[in-house]
């Protein structure tokens, strides 16, 4: 047994845990208790019983699931779960193709100009809020820049923010202007870790730079794709300053989104905590099944690279 | 073959340019907002030539008290990152290295606390601050805050952690050191690009964080909130001082990138898992 496994196995070195390693790790896992426990309790408190801020004279009436069979009847909250399928699949389909392109193209043409990917990463770091209104200033109808730009292309003056589908796709635009270089980013990462031997060996076999791509990169970058992607899922999901800017879920309830939708009904407009808080739950389920693909494929990539 | 070469390089080129251009576009355009005059900003076609102006920044604070969004941006921002900080790199340490019990269990959680959806904690956190009178604190803030900091600590580090030869640490607690001081004197040093990067990415979200900060403060309002109250300020939109403010609170981040730009290509693989050096 070498000293990595005794170490590993605590046989040797620490039978047991001491103090000291609880000390560690302790003190943070009970703040994270603290602050994550509670919240998570009381939402599923709040989901199954009746509560209207608005109207404390009703009481806390416990009504079992009924909150949930609300949501399935109520063509509002059901509109605004498709409305986020659709961002964040229209969002992270694009992302993932842009991403996969310029990984492509700076892995073959730039591989020495960090510098550039520096560049292209920059935007990443702008508040959310900000890229929202300087897109929304300049997807103005009347005082915008891009309708301006777009004239002698053939672009009619477009109201982006003010038609369903447009507003759809300034969302998923603006996000994609954001977030395709973390997609580049992962991809590249996935690139210069791959091995040099297949590509030599299909080169002097004669193959074409599709027939590389398609029968050597692609399958051997498949599992980081699907980590990437996922990831951006997740992360997709949480996506309310953008909208929230952008269209408010306007025109009508027309870009609405769950987050949006649940701020509306627990906090701004309605008081209706327990059915927010039933809708945010639903969210959760959906996170936490992504959370499971995630963690298991990338485990399943780094088992395999290591 | 040369000439087909030539072509791939002058596509990728136009390619890499035109996203360049796509990228930074909205940016120039910030910054040469928040420099104009009113009516530089809504003439169409645009001004590409002006009269520049500090103006819009001038307003800022002289009419507007920006500075109080700005010293509790910075203290909530820093204060919640340098407790996740001291919690969380110890955490990560331990669960990178020992064999704690449970541990895919506690990973899981880990992840999932640091990927949650925020609309899922807004509502109780809501009425639990509102209950413990902190609602509209800093305090309040930052402790939201560590809800999605500690995780994120958490995460990054420990990827670093098991990157990190065991050798060392072995020989020192041979040699007699306890845990702790074969984990400071001999981990921390090697780890110190895994903590820049975890520190500056916890800090620049922080910074940039808006749906929490929205919806908890009124008064206390941070940077990006304050931003985001412009779209709704009077009958006209006050574009130019937007833009101002916009500007700022992208500077601080966007030093950040610059100067550690390193840190931050590592820290954003570290989010999504990916522990290479």
């Amino acid at each position: 047994m070498t000293v990595r496994q005794t170490y590993m196995d605590g046989k040797r070195f620490f039978s047991g845990l001491s103090e000291n390693v609880w000390l560690m790790f302790l003190p943070a896992l009970i703040i994270l208790v603290l602050v994550t426990l509670p919240p998570f309790f009381y939402t599923i408190y709040l989901s199954v019983h009746d509560i209207d801020i608005t109207k404390p004279y009703l009481g806390r009436n416990f009504i079992g699931l009924k909150n949930f069979a609300t949501i399935f009847s109520d063509h509002r909250a059901i509109g605004s779960f498709t409305n986020t399928a659709i961002l964040i699949g229209g969002m992270v389909v694009v992302e993932f193709v842009l991403g996969l392109l310029l990984a492509l193209v700076i892995d073959s043409f730039f591989k020495k100009a960090t510098w550039l990917v520096t560049l292209i990463i920059i935007p990443m770091t702008f508040p959310r809020v900000v890229i929202g209104l300087v897109w929304r200033i300049m997807l103005n109808p009347i005082v915008g820049v891009v309708n301006y730009l777009l004239q002698p292309v053939g672009g009619g003056p477009v109201d982006w923010l003010a038609r369903p589908t447009w507003a759809m796709f300034s969302i998923i635009m603006v996000d994609v202007w954001q977030w395709t270089p973390f997609m580049l980013l992962m991809i590249l990462a996935g690139l210069q870790s791959l091995p040099k031997e297949p590509f030599d060996a299909s080169r002097v076999d004669g193959a074409g730079d599709f027939h590389v791509f398609r029968f050597i990169t692609l399958p051997l970058l498949q599992p980081i794709i699907v980590v990437a992607i996922v990831f951006r899922l997740i992360d997709a999901l949480r996506t309310f300053d953008i909208v929230y800017i952008l269209t408010r879920g306007g025109p009508g309830t027309s870009t609405e989104t769950v987050d949006i939708f649940a701020y509306y009904m627990g906090i701004s407009e309605a008081g209706r905590i327990s059915y927010a808080a039933s809708v945010s739950l639903i969210v959760l389920y959906v996170t936490i099944i992504l959370i499971t693909l995630f963690l298991r494929f990338s485990r399943q990539w780094r088992e395999e690279l290591y | 073959m040369e000439r087909r070469t030539v072509l791939k390089k002058t596509f990728a080129y136009l390619f890499v340019i035109s996203v360049l251009v796509l990228l930074y576009f909205p940016v120039y355009w910030l910054i040469t907002m928040s420099l104009k005059v009113r009516i530089d900003i809504m003439s169409i076609p645009p001004r590409w030539f002006f009269q520049p102006t500090w103006g819009n920044f001038a307003w800022l604070f002289h009419h507007y008290n920006l500075q109080n969004a700005v010293v509790t941006s910075i203290i909530v921002a820093l204060s919640a990152t340098l407790i996740s900080l001291a919690l969380g790199i110890p955490c990560a340490f331990a669960l990178a290295r020992f064999a704690i019990p449970r541990k895919k269990d506690v990973e899981f959680w880990i992840a999932t606390t640091r990927m949650l959806p925020p609309v899922s904690v807004i509502i109780p956190f809501y009425f639990i601050w509102m209950s413990l009178r902190l609602l509209d604190t800093r305090t309040s803030l930052v402790m939201t805050y560590l809800v999605i900091n500690l995780p994120l600590i958490i995460w990054i580090m420990m990827g670093f952690f098991r990157a990190l030869p065991r050798e060392l640490e072995e020989a020192a607690r041979v040699d007699g050191a306890s845990r702790w001081s074969s984990f400071l004197k001999i981990t921390l040093p090697l780890a110190l690009p895994g903590i820049g990067a975890s520190s500056i990415l916890s800090f620049i979200f922080n910074w940039n964080e808006f749906f929490f900060a929205f919806v908890l403060t009124t008064t206390n309002r941070t940077l990006p909130v304050e931003v985001a109250s412009f779209m709704a300020v009077g009958l006209e939109v006050k574009y130019g001082e937007m833009a101002a403010a916009g500007v700022l609170a992208s500077i601080p981040s966007l030093i950040f990138a610059i100067l550690a730009r390193k840190l931050i290509v590592t820290g954003f693989r570290g989010i999504a898992g990916f522990t290479m050096k």
